[in-house]
């Protein structure tokens, strides 16, 4: 797969080996040096996903990451310093897909990449059904009855991963390796651990919210209390 | 029993209570000083009293005698009933039958004279003759018409009252030598004399009471201040630091409150600034990390890409490529750890406490150690006595702390099995980490939780630990209320115990696990 990144950073011996890495792996590169030219370049070349910087001069990242999520549903990357659980959360909370800290290498970076934008590949007309809803693999689509749903990537892929074993119950620490690709848990220790709770915890809740009649009382993806989630009993 | 417990209370009380005990001792030696000015008064007064009523006594006594000498002296009679009848008319002349001064009358013949005793002795009715001792009749009978006298006791009716019994002797022509005894009662006087005693005893108690109120006042209001300063000084230890003792006055408890204040002020300003710099320091730490980040994150991005191609390049640059790549990592590793010891430093960190099963975390990290301990060719092997030990943990701060064990021991191990025993008590749990390599001496033991330390300098490390490891171990631990401890020889390896409480705020005083291990336990495994 191909994508068309944006990457928004201010150092820009950064900027360059980020796109230089990412061009190596396939994908072509839009840049962005400053904050305020930030929403306006994601504008002129509407990318597939952005990597967004969150201290930038001219306009915090923050800032930038309300925008674009008001603006459109492609999904945004925050890379930061900041390394407390706290800002991680905030990023989330204020719509961040997901969040690569910094310093942060090649492979990490275009796993979270491909996490956020991996569309799942099936043989064709691969058809799931979770609750009343229906999952068309191949066109990539997910609807209610005739009414369709529109899901990011990796909301896609989290429903589907859910859907596709209705009797297991997926821990988070499971939907971390398939949805996310993560190898190791361990490798990063503390920080990481925590933010993963709290990064399955959001999108979970973003899915839900989307999917569910009622997100405060999901009935197809379901809360196992201490254990983690699964299909819910239809 | 009853008496001796109620005594330890009053001692206890009197060894805790300043203001009792000052008030105790002012009435105890008040009291001794009443005791003796009221003796010294009391026997004043009676001295004073008795010694008015002897010269009294004396001089009525030698009135009468001198009169009734007289008589006899003067009378012409010459045949034995005009003198008996004399005689007899001494005795009423005499007599005083008043109720607290009464005088009683003897006219007692001198025994051992020649001439026949032919006239009664007149005496007075009420009088008991034993009240006339014989050592005071043989004094009167030597002293040479001097009057004698001798205390004595005197009953009347169902009472005793002191008495004086005045003798002499008369002569009596005709009839030979006789002795006139006047005894005199001195109930009176023992009456104002008791008077006077009750008076003081009762003025005694009353000034008692008086001076115990008095010293209770006084020192009340130098002890309050104290008190005061005593509480004020518990709260600024209980960390109340802005609490301060109300200054009132110039004299020298109002300066103690100023002295103490000054002193809690300087304190205060003292912790500021150590808390200042402590946090500016923190800061720096969590600053310099922050501004490593982007640097370390271009230097990431290229060292990868260089890596990734390594094997483009001739030998030389291919090795620079991977040890470019291996720092790198080892670099990143530091940064984490410094901001973590910072966070602790700053007492940033609060425990995410969860009930999990302690050894589910054992083999998680012991997993995630195993491909280290297969490079090495080491063995890790778990000794456990259950299935499942469950304990209220920061499951991935006790799992960092295991791992950064097993590393270690790995490392260190020489290739020797690492033997990791867990055990539950009711109140503790504990994991210990027993290598069988190199060890440590004893001046290595002590440093081994130190920032930065290494046992050897000189050894080559492969693993990359960034030195504060352990450091932060110990941290995780204490986070938990917990011990980490450790044993070691050298050259017989080292044991590194973890004990932590079963529930956050269990107390525990023993671990579940023996520190050093027992030798069974390794031997076990040769």
């Amino acid at each position: 797969m191909s994508w068309k990144i944006l990457v928004v950073e201010d150092e820009k011996l950064m900027l360059e080996m980020a796109q230089t890495t990412l061009e190596i792996a396939g994908h072509s590169v839009v840049t962005c040096d400053s904050g305020s030219d930030a929403v306006q370049v994601f504008q002129d070349s509407k990318p597939d996903v952005v990597i967004l910087d969150w201290m930038l001069p001219g306009k915090d990242g923050l800032e930038i990451l309300q925008e674009l999520v008001s603006l459109s549903s492609t999904p945004v990357i925050m890379a930061s310093a900041k390394t407390e659980v706290e800002d991680v959360e905030r990023a989330l909370d204020f719509g961040a897909d997901d969040y690569i800290k910094k310093p942060y290498g090649g492979k990490e970076l275009i796993r979270t990449i491909t996490a956020v934008m991996n569309v799942p590949e099936r043989s064709d007309n691969t058809v799931v059904k979770i609750g009343p809803l229906t999952i068309d693999v191949s066109a990539y689509e997910v609807s209610r009855g005739s009414k369709q749903i529109l899901l990011t990537p990796l909301e896609f892929n989290l429903l589907l991963t859910i859907a596709e074993d209705p009797k297991h119950t997926f821990t988070r620490e499971e939907l971390l390796k398939k949805v996310w690709l993560h190898k190791n848990l361990n490798d990063e220790g503390d920080f990481k651990g925590k933010i993963d709770t709290r990064l399955v915890n959001v999108h979970i809740q973003r899915l839900r919210s989307k999917i569910e009649e009622n997100p405060d009382d999901p009935q197809i993806v379901t809360t196992v209390r201490g254990r983690g989630y699964k299909a819910g009993a239809n | 029993m009853f008496f001796r417990r109620a005594l330890e209370r009053a001692v206890g009380l009197l060894r805790r209570n300043l203001q009792a005990r000052a008030v105790v001792t002012t009435i105890a030696l008040s009291m001794g000083a009443l005791v003796v000015l009221g003796g010294f008064l009391s026997f004043g007064i009676g001295n004073g009293l008795y010694q008015t009523r002897l010269d009294q006594v004396l001089d009525e006594s030698e009135r009468a005698v001198v009169d009734v000498q007289n008589t006899f002296s003067a009378s012409n009679a010459s045949d034995e009933v005009a003198l008996q009848s004399l005689i007899n008319s001494v005795v009423p002349r005499l007599e005083n039958k008043s109720q607290d001064q009464a005088r009683l009358v003897a006219l007692l013949r001198t025994p051992g004279q020649t001439s026949a005793a032919l006239l009664q002795s007149p005496i007075s009715s009420d009088l008991n003759l034993t009240v006339i001792s014989q050592t005071l009749r043989s004094q009167v009978q030597l002293s040479a018409g001097r009057l004698v006298y001798q205390a004595t006791e005197l009953k009347v009716d169902a009472n005793t009252h002191p008495g004086l019994v005045v003798g002499a002797p008369i002569e009596i022509p005709l009839a030979g030598v006789y002795e006139l005894y006047l005894v005199h009662d001195l109930q009176r006087e023992q009456e104002t004399l008791d008077l006077v005693q009750g008076t003081l005893v009762i003025g005694g108690l009353i000034v008692l009471l008086i001076i115990g109120l008095v010293s209770w006042w006084v020192t009340s209001r130098i002890v309050q201040p104290v008190r005061v300063a005593a509480r004020v000084s518990e709260k600024i230890a209980e960390g109340a630091l802005d609490e301060r003792i109300p200054e009132q006055g110039e004299d020298v408890i109002a300066q103690l409150g100023r002295s103490f204040n000054a002193m809690a002020d300087n304190l205060q300003d003292q912790l500021k600034q150590y808390e200042q710099i402590s946090k500016m320091q923190q800061r720096f730490v969590s600053d310099v990390s922050h501004e490593l980040r982007t640097p370390l994150t271009t230097i990431k991005l290229a060292g990868e890409l260089i890596y990734d191609n390594r094997e483009d390049f001739a030998a030389p640059i291919k090795r620079s490529a991977e040890a470019m790549n291996s720092q790198i990592h080892r670099f990143e590793t530091l940064l984490e750890d410094l901001l973590e010891i910072s966070r602790y430093d700053a007492g940033a960190v609060a425990g995410d406490f969860e009930k999990a099963d302690l050894l589910a975390v054992v083999r998680s990290a012991i997993v995630s150690i195993e491909p280290l301990a297969q490079k090495k060719g080491c063995e890790i092997v778990l000794e456990a006595q259950a299935e499942s030990i469950e304990a209220e943990l920061d499951s991935r701060r006790i799992e960092r702390l295991l791992r950064n064990l097993l590393a270690n021991a790995v490392e260190h191990g020489e290739g020797k099995p690492v033997v990791v025993a867990v055990a539950a008590g009711a109140n503790a749990v504990a994991v210990s980490v027993t290598d069988r390599g190199v060890g440590m001496t004893r001046t290595q033991l002590d440093r081994v939780f130190d920032r930065f330390w290494r046992a050897d300098p000189a050894r080559k490390r492969t693993s990359g630990g960034t030195g504060l490891g352990l450091a932060i171990s110990l941290e995780d631990a204490n986070l938990h209320s917990g011990w980490l401890q450790v044993a070691a020889k050298p050259n017989e390896g080292s044991t590194f115990r973890l004990t932590l409480p079963r529930y956050q705020g269990a107390v525990f005083s023993q671990s579940p696990l023996p520190l050093p291990p027992r030798k069974k336990q390794v031997s076990d495994e040769a």
